[in-house]
C-alpha cells in the first residue's frame, strides 16, 4: 500500500528518525533537492548511518538519489546499498529525472554491480521514477517497463517548469499528464503516484484533488509535511457502503464457487473478474492502518 | 591550519569543527552542550577518531541533542572533509561485502 510517501530531508536529523512517527505508507529519504550542493556528503553520510540503525516500523523505505546528470548518484547508490546491507527494508531508490530506458539500463547496470558487491540478490533495489520533463512523460510507457521499475510519478514544479507553465490551484496543466502516466504505468503493470501537493496548509486543496487523483486511478500521492498524511488516508480509506458492496461481492463469488455456479449478481449487477478485483482492493485499503503492526 | 565543520545546530543534530594541531601534540576535546551525555560523547568521539586513524588534531563538539548515530555520521562527514577516506561500509556489515 503506498497511499502516502513522505519526503524527508536528508540533512535533517530531527525529521529523519522522527517521520515515521506520522504514520505515513513510506518514507522517502531524500539526497536531492532538500540537501543544499554544499552538504550532500554530510546528507549521504547521516541518511546512511539512521537507515542503518533505526527502526521505522511498517513504512516503506526509499531512498532519492540525486539525477544521473549529478555526480552524486552513484556515491548515493553506495550509501543506499551500505545501509541496506544492516536494514533489509530498505529497497526502494527515487530516481529523480527520469528520461529514457537508455538512463534507467545505466541505473541497472549500476544497481546490477553494487548488488553483487554486497551480495545482494540481482534485482533486489526496485526504482521508482520522476518524470519531470516532457519528453519523460511522452516515453512513460517505455520508461516503465525498463528493468526493475516499479513505479512512476509526475514531477511538479519541474514538470511544470518545462511545460512553460506554471502550477495553477487547480493543477489544469498537469491534467493530460496524470492521465498519460497512470495509463502507461498501468499498461506496464506498476504503480502510479501522484507529486506532492505543494501548498502544505491548504489542506481542503489537498483533500480535492486527492479525491480526483484517486477517480483517476492514482494508487497514492507523495507528501511534504506530516499534516498532509492524515487527509490523503481519509480519502484512500473506501466508504462504509464501498466496505459493505465488496464484502458483498467476495461473499457472492465464495457462494458461486461452492454451487458450482460460473456466474453470479450482486444488487442485479453480474460480478466478473474485474469486479471481485476491484472488491479485493478496497478490502484491502480499508484494513489499511488496522493492518499494520 | 586546516580547520572543517559538518553538522547544524538544529534540533537533534550538532556541530563538529576540527582542527589541525601540530604534529604530535595530540587530540583536544571539547563539548559544549549536552552535559549528561559528555562520557558518551567523548567515547564515540575517540572510538570515530581511532577508526580514521586521526591524531594531532582540535575536536569541538556542540552538542544539540544529537544521539549518537547522528553523532558518528557528523564525526564522519568532518573527518572526510579533513581529508581522511572514507571508512569503507565493511564496517557496517562486512560479511556482506564481497570484495575488498
Amino acid at each position: 500500500m503506498r497511499r502516502t510517501m513522505m519526503y524527508l530531508p536528508g540533512n535533517n536529523p530531527n525529521m529523519l528518525q522522527r517521520g515515521y512517527l506520522f504514520r505515513p505508507d513510506g518514507l522517502i529519504f531524500d539526497l536531492e533537492d532538500s540537501v543544499p550542493m554544499n552538504q550532500k556528503d554530510a546528507a549521504r553520510i547521516l541518511v546512511r548511518e539512521i537507515v542503518s540503525h533505526q527502526n521505522f516500523g511498517h513504512c516503506e523505505l526509499t531512498v532519492r538519489i540525486n539525477g544521473m546528470d549529478t555526480e552524486f548518484w552513484r556515491d548515493d547508490l553506495e550509501a543506499v546499498a551500505a545501509a541496506a546491507a544492516v536494514n533489509l527494508r530498505v529497497d526502494g531508490i527515487r530516481l529523480p529525472k527520469a528520461e529514457s530506458p537508455a538512463m534507467l539500463s545505466l541505473l541497472d547496470e549500476a544497481l546490477s554491480e553494487t548488488e553483487a558487491k554486497y551480495g545482494f540478490e540481482q534485482g533486489r533495489f526496485r526504482v521508482f521514477c520522476l518524470l519531470e520533463s516532457a519528453a519523460a512523460v511522452w516515453r512513460a510507457y517505455d520508461i516503465a517497463t525498463s528493468p526493475r521499475v516499479t513505479g512512476l510519478t509526475p514531477g511538479g514544479e519541474d514538470l511544470a517548469a518545462d511545460l512553460r507553465t506554471s502550477r495553477s490551484p487547480d493543477e489544469v496543466e498537469l491534467d493530460w499528464i496524470r492521465r498519460m502516466i497512470l495509463v502507461a504505468g498501468r499498461a506496464a503493470g506498476v504503480d502510479v503516484l501522484d507529486a506532492a501537493y505543494p501548498l502544505v496548509h491548504d489542506l481542503e486543496g489537498l483533500r480535492k484533488q486527492t479525491a480526483y487523483i484517486r477517480q483517476l486511478g492514482f494508487d497514492g500521492k507523495s507528501v511534504l509535511h506530516p499534516g498532509q498524511i492524515s487527509v490523503i488516508h481519509e480519502v484512500y480509506t473506501p466508504s462504509e457502503s464501498e466496505i459493505h458492496k465488496s464484502l458483498r461481492v467476495i461473499q457472492a463469488e465464495e457462494e458461486a464457487v461452492r454451487r458450482g455456479q460460473g456466474a453470479v449478481a450482486v444488487d442485479g449487477r453480474m460480478v466478473d473478474a474485474a469486479v471481485i478485483k476491484r472488491a479485493r482492493y478496497l478490502l484491502n485499503l480499508a484494513a489499511g492502518d488496522e493492518a499494520r503492526p | 591550519m586546516k580547520k572543517v565543520m559538518a553538522g547544524t545546530p538544529e534540533s537533534m543534530d550538532c556541530v563538529i569543527v576540527v582542527e589541525e594541531r601540530p604534529r604530535g601534540s595530540g587530540v583536544s576535546l571539547t563539548i559544549s552542550g549536552g552535559e549528561r551525555f559528555r562520557a558518551a560523547i567523548t567515547d564515540t568521539v575517540m572510538g570515530m577518531l581511532e577508526r580514521f586513524g586521526l591524531t594531532d588534531v582540535d575536536v569541538h563538539v556542540q552538542d544539540n541533542g544529537a544521539r549518537d548515530v547522528v553523532l558518528s555520521a557528523r564525526l564522519e562527514a568532518a573527518f572526510v572533509r579533513y581529508g581522511k577516506d572514507p571508512v569503507p561500509c565493511a564496517r557496517l556489515c562486512p560479511e556482506r561485502l564481497q570484495e575488498a
